[in-house]
């Protein structure tokens, strides 16, 4: 018969290849299936909240009223951010450090920032830099909303928000884990005294502003409106609609505006001074003596910094 | 005097908003935009000016969010904020004139439908409210709601699945159709919860088109024309089919339950929606 005819071991050999095929493949089912529930899991952040919720009494304490059930999964409600609070943040024990700088137009914060980029990168740390309003998701609509003036005090507030969420989402907190420095050229702070100078209800703000993470050190450099307003006059060539607070009708000449509102925004940053205890700096003073001071402030906080050597 | 849920916005006034804010809420497929689009007409028939306005809408971030949602970068704090900018933008520059001036506003989704979703992924609860906290009162929100079963066919013969309605940026890996059902799910018990807090009035979506639509014009109407919705009905057909099946149940609920029942019509005569529906039998 044909079925004899064919070698005995070949018919073994096909037969115990296909048995150790078969096996990968289950093996690496399992293994996928068991990344893909891990994968899921982390993704909704349930490793945690299974775990802290597991006792009634704890869950009582978390706030958990409820929960339904999804797939093999039980969701607790109300859920834990999964982006926490200014708060939450303040003790975080993330990797890596956030350095910040604020201040108004023309106070050398950005020449301070690029100078502390420079010595960071020279000592070999994984850097990254992040500019205020800078998200590419949502440039297009504050080029929009400035361009054909369509921005409420409201709406500002928001698609800056937006802007802010978008950045912490993918360029800040990922980074932040990884254990990179990250220096970001204005933060929240510039919201909060924009939007109040604007007339927002600073409460509001601040609660908008809940997913930010806390910066290790906010450096505020201090600055004469006087002093801002000569270096800016002499460097560029104008002023800006929204930055000069044109918008708010104030006044029609643009630097008469930008007086009044760079004006009111200080005030703002003095009172956010003991608020969030921002790190002074004199910006009156000569760059180096500025850059030496931010350079021995963040040397301090370097000590256990997890170093990201790009080239060894 | 209209009132916010919490903090106002700068520069907007609430007094002097005679105009009528009507919500109109319900899941993807609970057939919404199909009500507003035959409350409209009717409502513009009887010589109302009418504003209708929906998520992303808005001119300053209707086109940045359907942009971003055609790729997968966009976060959950991001997606949340942005629909915030979108309905700031429309609550200021087209629902707040538009009461203004006397319109009626029928919004397809409001707040709750954006806290729903901000909340089934992952925001804190007590977050969203303090931002959507500016936005105003409206006269009256009807929940178009629909159990999971009823909207399934719905969406599967109409459109078909959608990656964001099917929640898949919440559940990756997962099968869109069983993204679709968690997804909605959650965000169903989520509604549920809201329709207490935020008291809505509930409306059956499971009915076909035409009898929600019956019952939505009548509630609407209570709102929009007081003193009309206390007169009798236009006597269509089956208008006079509803109220003579309303007696025949009435007599056959009880023994002396159709006497009963008939006396307080002829009292209040001409019965109002509500009194209509208090005699039904128990």
């Amino acid at each position: 018969m044909p079925a004899f005819s064919f070698p005995i071991r070949y018919i073994h050999l096909e037969f115990l290849l296909k048995i150790t095929l078969a096996w990968q493949i289950v093996c690496l089912r399992c293994q996928g299936l068991f990344m893909q529930r891990e994968r899921e899991k982390d993704q909704l952040g349930l490793g945690l909240v299974r775990t802290l919720a597991r006792r009634p009494g704890r869950r009582r304490r978390m706030g958990i009223t409820s929960s339904i059930h999804i797939g093999p999964y039980e969701i607790f409600y109300p859920l834990k951010p999964s982006v926490s609070s200014v708060q939450q943040y303040g003790q975080h024990n993330l990797p890596g450090r956030l350095f910040v700088v604020e201040g108004i137009d023309g106070s050398g914060k950005s020449t301070q920032l690029s100078l502390l980029h420079k010595w960071l990168d020279a000592k070999g740390y994984g850097v990254v830099f992040s500019e205020w309003n800078s998200s590419p998701l949502v440039k297009d609509t504050t080029r929009l909303g400035k361009k054909k003036k369509l921005l409420t005090p409201a709406t500002f507030s928001l698609v800056h928000a937006t802007d802010f969420a978008d950045r912490t989402e993918h360029s800040i907190l990922p980074f932040l884990k990884a254990g990179a420095i990250v220096l970001c050229d204005r933060y929240v702070y510039t919201a909060f005294a924009r939007d109040a100078a604007r007339g927002m209800d600073g409460d509001w703000v601040r609660d908008l502003y809940g997913f930010a993470v806390k910066p290790t050190a906010a450096f505020y450099f201090k600055v004469p409106l006087e002093t801002a307003i000569g270096r800016l006059v002499g460097a560029r060539d104008g002023f800006k609609y929204y930055e000069a607070g044109l918008d708010l009708g104030l006044t029609c000449d643009a630097e008469d505006s930008f007086r009044l509102f760079q004006g009111r925004i200080l005030e703002e940053y003095e009172k956010m001074i003991p608020e969030f205890g921002l790190t002074v700096i004199d910006a009156t003073q000569p760059v180096e003596a500025q850059q030496a001071q931010v350079r021995r402030i963040v040397q301090s906080h370097l000590a256990n910094a997890k170093e990201l050597r790009i080239q060894p | 005097m209209r009132q916010t849920y919490g903090k106002q916005l700068p520069g907007m006034r609430l007094t002097d908003l005679p105009g009528k804010l009507i919500v109109i809420e319900g899941t993807d497929g609970a057939g919404r935009t199909t009500q507003i689009n035959l409350l409209k007409p009717w409502l513009e028939e009887l010589g109302h000016a009418v504003l209708d306005t929906g998520m992303t809408r808005s001119r300053l971030a209707g086109d940045g969010i359907r942009r971003a949602k055609e790729h997968n970068n966009l976060g959950r704090v991001t997606q949340s904020l942005f629909y915030a900018t979108d309905f700031i933008d429309r609550l200021e520059k087209e629902i707040v004139p538009a009461l203004r001036a006397g319109f009626i506003v029928l919004t397809d989704r409001y707040i709750y439908s954006l806290m729903a979703r901000a909340i089934v992924r992952g925001m804190d609860p007590s977050w969203i409210r303090s931002i959507y906290g500016v936005a105003l009162q409206p006269d009256a929100v009807f929940y178009l709601r629909i159990s999971i079963d009823q909207l399934l066919p719905r969406v599967v013969f109409s459109r078909g699945f959608d990656y964001w309605e099917s929640g898949m940026d919440l559940f990756p890996g997962q099968d869109i159709y069983e993204g679709f059902c968690n997804y909605q799910a959650t965000l169903l018990a989520e509604f549920d919860r809201l329709a207490e807090e935020y008291k809505f009035e509930i409306v059956d979506a499971s009915a076909d088109a035409k009898k929600v639509s019956e019952q939505l014009k009548k509630k609407v109407l209570e709102i929009v024309e007081p003193a009309r919705a206390a007169t009798p009905a236009a006597k269509t057909p089956d208008a006079l089919a509803d109220a003579f099946a309303e007696k025949v149940l009435a007599i056959l609920a009880g023994k002396n339950g159709g006497r009963e029942a008939e006396k307080p019509s002829s009292g209040t005569f001409p019965p109002s929606p509500s009194n209509n529906s208090a005699r039904w039998p128990q």
